[in-house]
Order: C-alpha cells, then sequence, then structure tokens
C-alpha cells in the first residue's frame, strides 16, 4: 500500500469508514444517506472548483447540487475500472461548471444566444489518473515548472472554458500555435506529475481501482 | 448546431488536448465522441493527456459551500425518488388495468384476433401463465425511413387521424432529453443502429417535456406510446427532471447514440395507422395499440428508476434486422421490447432469456405482433443478469435452451 491510497482510505475514515465504492453502491440502490455521506466527503473539493470555474457563489452551489444530483442518478453506471470515485464526481462537477459559465456568458455578454453553441457534452470519458494521489502543492509545482504560454492556455480551457478558436482571439495566438500549446503543456505537465510522484503510475500499476 | 461531421483519427487526435480539457465546442466534442466510440484503433494519447486532468481539478483554493446547500441536494434528490415512485406506479396501474380487460389478448385467449400470422393463442396463454406477460404490438406495416417520418410529421400537421404527432413529438422530446448524466458512460453497444441524425425531430425548449410522455398517463396516445417504444433502444437512461443541461445532451445523446431511426419509425408507424386508410382491422387494432403503448409507456417509466438495468440487443446474424431493449428498475417488474423478428415459423416461438455467465433462465414468451414488434412485461429476473437473449424455441417454450440467439445484448451498467 502506497502513501497515496493511505492518503485516501483516510479521508474515508474521516466520515465512516466505507469506501467510496461502496458508497456508489448504495446510492446506486437509493440510500440518500449514502449519498450524503459522499457529498459530506467531496463538497470542499467539489465546491472549491465549481467557484473556481464559475467565480459565482450562487452559481457555484447550483452546479454542486445539479452534480450530486447527477451522481445519485447515475452512480449505477459508474465504472471503478475508468476511473477513482473521485475523479468521477469531480468530472461531473466540472462538466456541470463549463456548461453553467458558458450559459452564463451566452446571456451576459453575447445578447444572441445562438451564436455560442450551447454549452456542454464536453464532459470528457473518464480515464485512470495517470499518477496517484499528489498533494495541491506538488501539482502546483508541476504546473509552474511547465512554460507559461502553456500553462495560461490550459487553465484558460480548463478552468474558463474557453474553445480553442476562443483562446486564439483572446491570446492573438494562431489556432495551431493554441492547439499544439495545450496539448504540448499537458504533456509536459504528465511528465512533471510522474517525477513529483516518484514516477509511480497508478493506471500501469493497479489496473486503476 | 451544425450538423455533425465523421472525422478520421488523425483530426481526432488533433482535438484530444482540448477534448480531454472539457473545451471544445459542442460539436467538435460530439464528433470526438462519436469517433472514440466507433473507431476500433486505441487512441492512446487520449489516456496519455487526459489523465492529468483529475490533478487539475484539484488545484483551487478550498471554499466551502454554505451548509444549506447539503439539505437542498437531499430535498432535491427526495423530490425525485418521489417523482419517480409516482410515475412509475401510475404506469403500473394503467398496465394492470387494460390487463384485467376481457378484450385484452393475455385474458382472453379464445377471441379472435387481429393479428396475422403467428398469433397463437395457445402461446399467448402460455405467456400468461409464464407471469411474464407477452404482448403483440401494434398492427401496421414496416416502420417507413426516416425521412418519410419527417415528412409524415410536418406534413400531416398536429393531429392526423387520431394520433396527436404533436404528443408524439413531445414525447419525443422527452426521451431525447433522458439523456445520460455526464460522465462515465458506458459506451454505444456495439449494435447500436446507423444514423441519419438529420431525420431526428427538433427538441422543444426544455422543461414541460419531462412531463409529457410520464405524466400524461390517463390518456395515453399511440403516438406518445410509440415514441416510448422508440426510446427504448437508447442507451440513455434515467435523467428526466427538467434541467439545465437537459437539451444539450439531448443532442448529445441524439448524435453519439443513433437510436432516432427506431423513435422516428415508431412514430411514423403509429402516424401511418392513424390515418385511418387501412383496413377494416384499424379500429380493433386501434385499441389493441392503445394497450400496447400503455405498456411501452411503463418501459419508459421503468426507465427512468435510477439505476435501472438496461440492455440493448442487437439482431445476431441468424436475425440481423432485429433491434429490442430490456429495461429492469431494481425491486420492480421490467420490460423487454424487441422490434424486427420475422414471424415464427409454424410450431416455435420466440423466448426470451436472462443470462448469466453461462447460464441462461427462461425470461418469457414472446408473441410477435404483425410488425414484428413484441413487449414482454413483467420481467423480474432471478439475481444479477449480465446479458439478455432471444431465442426461437418450440411452441410453448423450453426450461434450458440449446439454441444459438436470435438477438442477444449485454446489461450495461
Amino acid at each position: 500500500v502506497t502513501d497515496v491510497e493511505a492518503t485516501a482510505v483516510g479521508t474515508a475514515a474521516e466520515t465512516g469508514e466505507r469506501s467510496d465504492e461502496a458508497l456508489l453502491e448504495e446510492i446506486a440502490r437509493g440510500e440518500p444517506d449514502s449519498l450524503a455521506t459522499l457529498y459530506d466527503r467531496y463538497r470542499t473539493l467539489a465546491y472549491s472548483l465549481a467557484f473556481r470555474i464559475t467565480g459565482d457563489v450562487s452559481l457555484a452551489e447550483d452546479v454542486v447540487q445539479e452534480a450530486f444530483l447527477g451522481v445519485w442518478r447515475n452512480a449505477g453506471r459508474y465504472s471503478s475500472v475508468r476511473a477513482s470515485v473521485r475523479t468521477w464526481v469531480l468530472a461531473i462537477v466540472h462538466h456541470r461548471a463549463i456548461d453553467a459559465l458558458r450559459r452564463k456568458r451566452a446571456t451576459s455578454e453575447l445578447p444572441d444566444g445562438d451564436s455560442v453553441p450551447p454549452v456542454g457534452l464536453v464532459m470528457p470519458d473518464v480515464w485512470p489518473e495517470v499518477v496517484g494521489r499528489l498533494d495541491r502543492e506538488q501539482v502546483r509545482r508541476a504546473l509552474e515548472a511547465i512554460a507559461q504560454p502553456q500553462r495560461e492556455a490550459i487553465a484558460l480551457a480548463y478552468y474558463g472554458g474557453l474553445t480553442q478558436q476562443e483562446i486564439a482571439a483572446r491570446t492573438g495566438t494562431p489556432l495551431g500555435t493554441v492547439k499544439s500549446r495545450v496539448r504540448l503543456g499537458l504533456l509536459a505537465l504528465r511528465h512533471a506529475l510522474i517525477s513529483q510522484g516518484g514516477g509511480w503510475e497508478r493506471g500501469t500499476a493497479e489496473g486503476g481501482s | 448546431m451544425t450538423a455533425l461531421r465523421t472525422i478520421n483519427c488523425a483530426e481526432a487526435t488533433e482535438r484530444a488536448a482540448f477534448f480531454v480539457l472539457g473545451a471544445l465546442d459542442t460539436r467538435e466534442a460530439l464528433e470526438v465522441r462519436e469517433h472514440l466510440e466507433t473507431c476500433s484503433r486505441a487512441h492512446e494519447e487520449f489516456a496519455e493527456i487526459g489523465g492529468v486532468v483529475p490533478h487539475l481539478a484539484e488545484l483551487p483554493d478550498e471554499v466551502e459551500p454554505s451548509a444549506e446547500l447539503r439539505q437542498r441536494l437531499l430535498d432535491a434528490v427526495d423530490a425525485d425518488v418521489r417523482a419517480r415512485r409516482r410515475e412509475y406506479d401510475a404506469a403500473e396501474r394503467l398496465v394492470a388495468s387494460f390487463g384485467a380487460r376481457p378484450r385484452a389478448p393475455r385474458a382472453e385467449p379464445t377471441e379472435p384476433r387481429p393479428a396475422p400470422a403467428g398469433a397463437d393463442e395457445s402461446r399467448a396463454a402460455q405467456a400468461e401463465a409464464d407471469e411474464p406477460r407477452a404482448i403483440a404490438v401494434g398492427p401496421g406495416r414496416p416502420p417507413a425511413a426516416p425521412e418519410e417520418i419527417s415528412e409524415t410529421i410536418a406534413d400531416r400537421g398536429i393531429e392526423t387521424g387520431g394520433v396527436e404527432v404533436g404528443a408524439a413529438q413531445a414525447a419525443a422530446t422527452t426521451l431525447a432529453s433522458l439523456a445520460p448524466e455526464d460522465a462515465a458512460q458506458a459506451p454505444a453497444p456495439a449494435g447500436s443502429f446507423t444514423a441519419p441524425r438529420a431525420a431526428v425531430p427538433s427538441l422543444a425548449p426544455e422543461p414541460p417535456a419531462a412531463a409529457a410522455a410520464t405524466t400524461a398517463l390517463p390518456a395515453p396516445t399511440p403516438a406518445a406510446a410509440a415514441a416510448a417504444t422508440a426510446s427504448v433502444p437508447a442507451t440513455s437512461r434515467a435523467d428526466v427532471a427538467a434541467r439545465p443541461a437537459s437539451i444539450e445532451m439531448a443532442r448529445h445523446e441524439r448524435a453519439r447514440r443513433p437510436v432516432m431511426p427506431w423513435l422516428v419509425a415508431a412514430v411514423a408507424l403509429l402516424g401511418i395507422v392513424g390515418l385511418g386508410a387501412w383496413n377494416v382491422l384499424l379500429q380493433a387494432q386501434l385499441a389493441e395499440g392503445r394497450d400496447h403503448m400503455q405498456a411501452l409507456q411503463a418501459t419508459l417509466a421503468a426507465r427512468n428508476q435510477p439505476n435501472a438495468v438496461v440492455a440493448v440487443l442487437a439482431g445476431t446474424d441468424a436475425a440481423p434486422g432485429v433491434t429490442g431493449t430490456a429495461v429492469m428498475p431494481p425491486g420492480r417488474a421490467g420490460y423487454l421490447v424487441v422490434q424486427g423478428l420475422p414471424p415464427a415459423p409454424a410450431g416455435k416461438t420466440y423466448q426470451a432469456w436472462y443470462v448469466t455467465g453461462k447460464e441462461s433462465r427462461p425470461a418469457g414468451l414472446l408473441k410477435v405482433g404483425a410488425d414484428g414488434m413484441a413487449v414482454l412485461s413483467g420481467l423480474n429476473p432471478p439475481g444479477p443478469v449480465d446479458a439478455m437473449a432471444v431465442t426461437l424455441e418450440q411452441e410453448g417454450g423450453v426450461d434450458r435452451t440449446s439454441q444459438q440467439p436470435v438477438a442477444y445484448g449485454k446489461v450495461s451498467r
């Protein structure tokens, strides 16, 4: 058992010993209490992400509520092969938040709502994490290690919900450059994270549990 | 949103970075998703660069939501539970009520039925005895091509010979809005259908649609329920509640899981029936159709139950045109809807099976309507089920099968 796993177990122990996967099974059987437990476990992470993206307290709360309702309705479809529960939940939150952000942008900045593709659906399929759980500081350091233009482009895409065309327009950069910046930035981030995590790859070491 | 384009591996790869960041525009993301689901190559680059994204989710400074949010969420969950329960119970009552009527096929096996070839009453009786109830569906003729249907709907306006196309469209909208929640979806089943997207009816704006097909139970229209049938092959699930993303989700769903030809075809089929020009059996068939529609509506309701187990069936080489869906909500009776079955030869019957590992257990007999459609209600799997299958067996069914299935579909969870 690695440190990384120990951390995850510690989180579970704080709120009642049951693993995330066990909670999801109970949620899938229709146990609202288990959803409450899962919410207690991830509300801070979920809300922090939603708030970072939307920048709006009440919108962020709506996003979190909708995301957990989504968990409630779809718990039976969670697959531990693809991602941890934590990643799954946060991916739903991210999707919802970008969705809300794009909606808001469409109405507040662009009166003609039709000109903006209505959000969403961009939720990528979930994948096993490349590296194990790192603390926030480690990830920040890894992000700091990559080139600034790449970092900026990644942030605009992931936290800003901007499309590649929008990033190109906003930063005055050719589209091709934006695409390669983000791609190279992600690859660089991956390498930096793997070296932070001692080169241990969760996906291969563990089969993605 | 402009129409989706089929993209190749190189184009998909080029979009991988923005795809994993969730930052493509909707159309581009759908195209990538569709490519990934249909492409036989592994596309490792998606996993390679996507693996870092979960870390980005945890970077933001920690802030706490208000204490009230927890209760708001639990209230919403509670409302969700109650709404679905009501919906399901109402549908069940409907099915039960038409099941009790004397003219219903299973209750009155000796009454002549309008359905032609293969409408063997002993099979109906057998099906009744088996508990899961077999109901042949619908009069008519083969489903029209999607283009034809679009025209049907557009040309006929709101009401055509007693079939409310408007209701059908509302139902279609609802169905389309039963899109999956955002994440971690099972990939589309291999046997899913190819897909002229353009023929899909356009979606009405938002929430009222959620209620249309599922709460208008007292007077279900054939068309609405036909749409319900049509929804069934979709692997979409359970999210009826009105919510902001549902239309986009619906678009998404329809694009990546091309189920709609069936939907459109079913709507059209009923529309055609409603035109009133068929034959002397029309009245009887309409009445029968209404019964079937209620069963189909119940199927829809079952599908809306949280975490319903769903299997999408596709025909094997023996019957390549067959499609079907089984829906089994936890703790409730489920339904199997199969379409495109050729008439069973004399002395034979179709039988449905629960498949668990290498074991197959009988699920009931399928009574095929003139149009090749059959509904089996009362599914109650004896335990975990890996897949559903349909075989052709000797009349009366068998306890164990040695036949190759004519249709088969794994349960998706």
